[in-house]
């Protein structure tokens, strides 16, 4: 026996000498956490909150007094952090990170609409599009809207109301066609998240067993057009709307929305969805070569890419150009850097591919 | 003796290296591997006799028959995405492993895996020389639909057939290409082939489209619950199915399926020699045969 304690006596010496250093915060409480990030230090949370176990004690036993306390003393810094921690949460798959998203957007829009300052209006608007992108990220159309949409175009119809107009963006509009679009792709129903948005009365529910374009489809155009018709968000309207097009079977009006185009891109992965999605839509006019050419200029974009490559196996097999087929094959199967990403994988995740760039503008509006 | 001599004449109709074919063996001969089967199991010792087969609706006279005989090219198209992490992902592997010890030496085995990324894990590659099969991590959305265009995508080798056992557990959720496109392009190869499922109803996956995608290529769609049912008394129990062998059976299964297919070569007569040619076959033998086969080829 004396053996044996002997032995727990040395093994609990040796968890306790490889323990890490006390760390500088208690991980467990939110204040010296926020304090942290407060001060600039926009890493705490993903640092010091490893723990599901912290976590969940922060979110059921101090948020919402915290963010009550919040609510007499309000700083753009506090909905920034609340947007980090589900974030850090989101990142560690603890699956109440939705909670906090919930209580972040309920937190800022609690703000008075009459009482508002150019900056804060900016900073809220950057809020939702950067959570709205993070949402956009799960591929769960309810999330999206439940979460997202609903009550940012609550929000703008009542800021419109009252004049407010620094609060209305188009954006929303092809966030809107993005929504539709993600539902079309759905083929199941999903199942219901753990949190508080299971709860709530933002519960939208889609049909049982999926739904697809030929329903959607039509929303997410109306969608696009209202969004073509403003020039910030006119050229990711007309690629997102050609899509949609390609997929109701209407390629002449594809290429027409992409032949529209004349504002700038943006950034590259709108320019290689136009050439991908022109590519496709040529195909299905029965106009091989062009449809190649749009297929490698979309390639020259993104050149590691694979869905350009595997468009083209399609057009070239339906015009028996088998060997052409077989080298894009081999192409896909062996490509020369196996770790390249391709755009198109982002394509269904809307602004998730903004997603890190539009934090950042975050925590530089709160600095 | 008889069949030596039949290759010796069909290499000389054999395209030059680089010719485009289909499933064509020649410039005048067709291939067509056939299942026949009864009561689901297969059915041996026929002869050209008792098959009829049509071209584009013409009969054709059968040239020659083989049986087991031909050398296969298995190309195993595996779900590498994130939901098959786990023990479905080792039970992939246990599965891919009969089959590669199930080759024969002058069979060749590939490895074709995907999640939104389709990448080749083992080229084409003689029985002997392939190592034990090694497969994930288990990441990433799923691109069925391209990872089965690209893996059919081959060029067809003039002395050897062709099969494509796909296993996935759920809906294309990343892919570019349509399911439509997937048949076209499947039909104008010479890859049968073969899906394994693994979900808890055929509504949990895309079954019509698998169903479509095996009858133009004369492959077969196999659902295996994700779990086990067992009897104890008056109660009956079910559980996931986390042994690591419970794909084995639906792997092997398909193999010898194709394993077991005659040869049937012929040379097309009366007919267009080019486009699209439909292929029809039944037997002529008394009693019910299923026959499986292509639907077709292009020329």
């Amino acid at each position: 026996m004396s053996r044996l304690l002997a032995a727990l006596a040395l093994a609990m010496l040796v968890i306790a000498a490889g323990r890490p250093p006390a760390a500088q915060f208690a991980p467990q409480s939110l204040a010296p956490l926020f304090a942290a990030y407060a001060s600039g230090d926009f890493a705490v949370v993903a640092r010091e909150l490893t723990s599901a176990v912290d976590f969940n004690h922060i979110r059921e036993k101090e948020l919402e007094r915290t963010i009550a306390e919040w609510k007499e003393d309000r700083r753009p810094v506090q909905a920034a952090f609340l947007l980090d921690l589900a974030l850090t949460a989101h990142n560690r798959r603890w699956d109440t990170w939705l909670d906090v998203i919930c209580m972040g957007r309920e937190f800022l829009t609690s703000r008075p609409l009459d009482a508002v300052s150019p900056d804060d209006d900016a900073f809220e608007i950057a809020w939702h599009k950067t959570s709205i992108a993070l949402l956009e990220g799960q591929r769960r159309p309810d999330f999206l809207l439940g979460q997202g949409l609903e009550p940012l175009a609550e929000r703008m119809t009542a800021a419109a109301a009252i004049g407010a107009e620094r609060l209305v963006d188009p954006w929303i509009e092809v966030a809107w066609g993005r929504l539709y679009e993600q539902r079309a792709l759905v083929g199941t129903t999903l199942p219901p998240p753990r949190n508080c948005y299971s709860q709530s009365r933002r519960r939208p529910a889609l049909p049982s067993g999926g739904t697809s374009m030929k329903n959607e489809g039509p929303r997410a155009l109306s969608h696009y057009d209202e969004a073509a018709r403003f020039p910030s968000t006119r050229s990711e309207a007309l690629v997102r709307k050609a899509w949609v097009l390609v997929q109701m079977g209407r390629p002449d009006d594809a290429i027409a929305a992409l032949g529209a185009i004349d504002q700038p891109f943006g950034d590259d992965a709108l320019r290689y969805w136009s050439q991908l999605f022109r590519g496709r839509a040529l195909a299905a006019l029965a106009r091989p070569d062009e449809a190649v050419a749009a297929y490698d200029t979309a390639l020259v974009v993104a050149p590691g890419a694979q869905a350009p490559h595997v468009g083209a196996i399609a057009v070239e097999l339906s015009r028996n150009g088998r060997d052409e087929a077989y080298r894009r094959a081999a192409l896909v199967r062996r490509p020369r850097d196996p770790l390249a990403t391709d755009p198109w994988w982002v394509y269904w995740s809307g602004d998730f591919r903004l997603f890190e760039e539009r934090m950042m503008t975050l925590r530089r509006l709160v600095q | 003796m008889r069949f030596a001599i039949v290759v010796a004449g069909l290499a000389l109709l054999l395209p030059h290296p680089g010719e485009q074919r289909a499933f064509r063996a020649g410039v005048d001969v067709v291939e067509l591997p056939v299942s026949v089967t009864r009561n689901d199991r297969p059915v041996a010792g026929l002869t050209v006799a008792d098959f009829e087969l049509r071209d584009n609706g013409v009969r054709q006279t059968i040239l020659d028959l083989t049986y087991e005989t031909v050398p296969i090219d298995v190309t195993l198209v595996v779900d590498a995405s994130a939901s098959v992490e786990g023990a479905l992902l080792r039970a992939i592997v246990s599965a891919a492993e009969q089959i590669r010890t199930r080759l024969r030496d002058d069979d060749r085995l590939a490895i074709l895996e995907f999640s939104e990324r389709v990448r080749e894990r083992l080229g084409l590659t003689t029985a002997g020389a392939a190592a034990a099969v090694d497969l994930g991590p288990a990441a990433g959305w799923t691109s069925i639909n391209d990872a089965i265009a690209t893996a059919v995508a081959m060029p067809p080798p003039t002395d050897r057939r062709q099969m494509a056992i796909v296993f996935t557990d759920g809906f294309d959720t990343m892919s570019f290409l349509d399911e439509a496109a997937v048949v076209d392009i499947a039909r104008r190869s010479r890859t049968a082939v073969f899906i394994v499922a693994a979900a808890a109803s055929p509504t949990a996956v895309p079954k019509r489209f698998f169903d479509e995608l095996a009858r133009v290529t004369g492959g077969l769609v196999e659902i295996v619950p994700p779990w086990e049912t067992t009897h104890t008394g008056n109660r009956i129990s079910m559980r996931r199915n986390t042994y690591e062998n419970f794909l084995d059976e639906s792997f092997v299964r398909a193999f010898e399926a194709f394993r077991t297919r005659y040869v049937l070569r012929y040379s097309p007569d009366g007919v267009a020699p080019d486009g699209w040619h439909d292929v029809t076959v039944r037997v002529t033998r008394r009693g019910r045969h299923d026959v499986r086969s292509r639907t077709g080829y292009q020329r």
